[in-house]
């Protein structure tokens, strides 16, 4: 019977849990849900994770490749992200090309982590001007649930802890490369920035901030895209971004911006633990 | 002629099996929140997901009036390979990968009791490790099941190779990714196999008529056991007594 009432009528259903102060999932409007992180789950990968918030399910998997530096940076490698949102992870998206709101998140998850400079491409580069590592990022959704990009910064991060960089040795006079996955060297991540994300739900006299809101209070809230972004990287702001939806007042930032840090340092707690644990291993 | 070292000289392939041995499958159904249907499933290192939304509205260029549309989309993660494969989705491969899946997949859906609507049934392939096209079968199946979509039967599906051990031939059960760029013969069967009927055969490379009923009726069995161990999952999935639908009482 509910689930028939959310359809026909999906505002006043909504209307009826926050006029309750509560969301149809039974959690507050400050609660966020659990995070939970898997790492080394894909052997084919050199990395990756797979990384749960709630419902919303991402795999991030890291091939590395070599390349000639672009002439201009000749002494910097590349980290390359991308999103792929299939129609697999929910009945919004169809299949075919990328759609805009696939695209729009790629680009703001590979802002997050190349602003955030958590990986010196300096340390990518094997010979100036000749070689460089590639670092091919692909964050797959499995599951849209909301919140896409917290997902996907963590599942990133987390894989990138965790890849080893294979010993390349390189000839200058036959030009010949050897790959020694042999001996492998870590990767050095400098921070962990952390995203978190807010819907806002226009009630009157004031809209209401809805921490890591899932598919379908993103939908109430202004529609996928609408979401308010905060990113925080140990303890340092490091983003703010909202392209469009409902008004936010300045009590409701502070707000936010504090309740991002607190997440952010739970975020590094479960990612530490994670890697450590598959370390012992 | 295939290689004789894809047996060793105890009988062992080169990953440790015996020539008549599945991998390990692990299974499970109803992983995802979204899909109406959805399974996970692992043969050996070949990892498959597969999702189902459906029956909806056809769209209008693609309803018929007489039975349902089933439509596949076979989908390889950039990562799942061993080089980084750079079109996941569109390519020649994976097209008629989607085509083959349809074809096994459309046999054994009761198509005729949904007419002007749709089946979507979108596979995910997270690491490939040879025998991906059966594995998504598999996985296609149980994610069918948990979706509640009328079968007639299990949709299994299996490959089968051949080696010769000391001048006799011995077909191999379950092809992995080695073995089959050893260059050697590749069967691919997909069967029904409690009707004993057969939805799609494929086979690679060159094979002498005379051994091809063995090859074949070895890759049957290998569909009976994995359709055995796809029921095993079903009945524990549904013991648990979690379904996605609100339970129904009466």
């Amino acid at each position: 019977m509910t689930e028939v009432y959310k359809h026909i009528h999906p505002s006043k259903y909504f209307n009826d849990y926050i006029n309750q102060d509560v969301r149809p999932d039974g959690r507050d409007f400050d609660q966020q849900r659990d995070v939970i992180i898997n790492i080394n789950g894909i052997t084919s990968a050199d990395a990756s994770a797979i990384v749960k918030c709630g419902n919303t399910t991402v795999v991030c998997g890291i091939k590395l490749e070599l390349a000639r530096p672009k002439a201009e940076e000749p002494d910097i490698g590349f980290l390359i992200s991308n999103v792929e949102l299939l129609p697999l992870c929910s009945s919004k998206f169809r299949p075919g090309p990328p759609s805009d709101y696939a695209q729009v998140i790629s680009n703001i998850v590979s802002d997050i982590v190349i602003n955030s400079k958590c990986v010196d491409l300096k340390d990518l580069c094997v010979v100036t001007d000749k070689l460089a590592w590639v670092i091919y990022c692909d964050l797959v959704c499995l599951d849209y649930d909301g919140s896409i990009v917290d997902a996907c910064i963590i599942a990133l991060i987390t894989s990138l802890k965790t890849l080893s960089l294979p010993t390349v040795t390189y000839d200058n006079e036959t030009e010949e490369v050897k790959v020694d996955t042999g001996v492998k060297i870590p990767l050095q991540v400098h921070g962990l920035p952390v995203a978190t994300s807010f819907g806002i739900y226009h009630k009157l006299p004031r809209n209401i901030i809805l921490a890591d809101p899932s598919a379908y209070e993103e939908e109430m809230c202004g529609g996928i895209g609408a979401n308010l972004i905060v990113c925080w990287n140990k303890g340092l702001f490091c983003g703010i971004q909202k392209f469009g939806g409902c008004n936010l007042s300045t009590e409701d930032e502070k707000r936010t911006i504090s309740l991002a840090k607190q997440r952010c340092k739970l975020v590094e707690q479960v990612i530490e633990t994670c890697i450590k644990n598959g370390e012992v291993k | 002629m295939p290689g004789p070292d894809l047996l060793s000289s105890q009988g062992l392939r080169l990953d440790g099996r015996r020539p008549n041995e599945l991998r390990r499958i692990r299974c499970k159904l109803g992983v995802f929140t979204q899909p109406d249907g959805s399974a996970y499933l692992e043969q050996g290192n070949t990892k498959v997901l597969a999702a189902v939304y459906g029956p909806h509205q056809a769209s209008k260029s693609k309803s018929s009036t007489e039975a349902v549309v089933v439509n596949c989309q076979y989908s390889m993660a950039t990562f799942s390979t061993g080089e980084r494969k750079n079109r996941p989705r569109g390519d020649r491969k994976s097209l008629e990968m989607s085509l083959h899946l349809r074809q096994a997949l459309t046999a054994a859906i009761k198509t005729e009791l949904y007419p002007r609507s749709q089946i979507d049934i979108y596979i995910e392939v997270l690491q490939a490790d040879g025998g991906a096209y059966c594995a998504s079968v598999n996985a296609a199946t149980l994610a069918l099941v948990d979706a509640g979509v009328p079968l007639r039967a299990y949709v299994c599906a299996c490959t089968a190779s051949m080696a010769w051990h000391g001048g006799s031939p011995a077909p191999l059960l379950d092809v992995g990714h080695v073995e089959e760029a050893a260059g050697g013969v590749v069967l691919t069967v997909a069967s029904l196999p409690s009707t004993g009927s057969i939805a799609l055969l494929e086979m690679s490379h060159r094979l002498h008529s005379d051994y091809f009923e063995n090859v074949l009726s070895r890759a049957l069995q290998g569909c009976r056991d994995i359709e055995v161990i796809l029921d095993k999952a079903v009945r524990d999935h549904l013991a648990e007594g979690w379904t996605k639908q609100d339970v129904v009482t009466v």
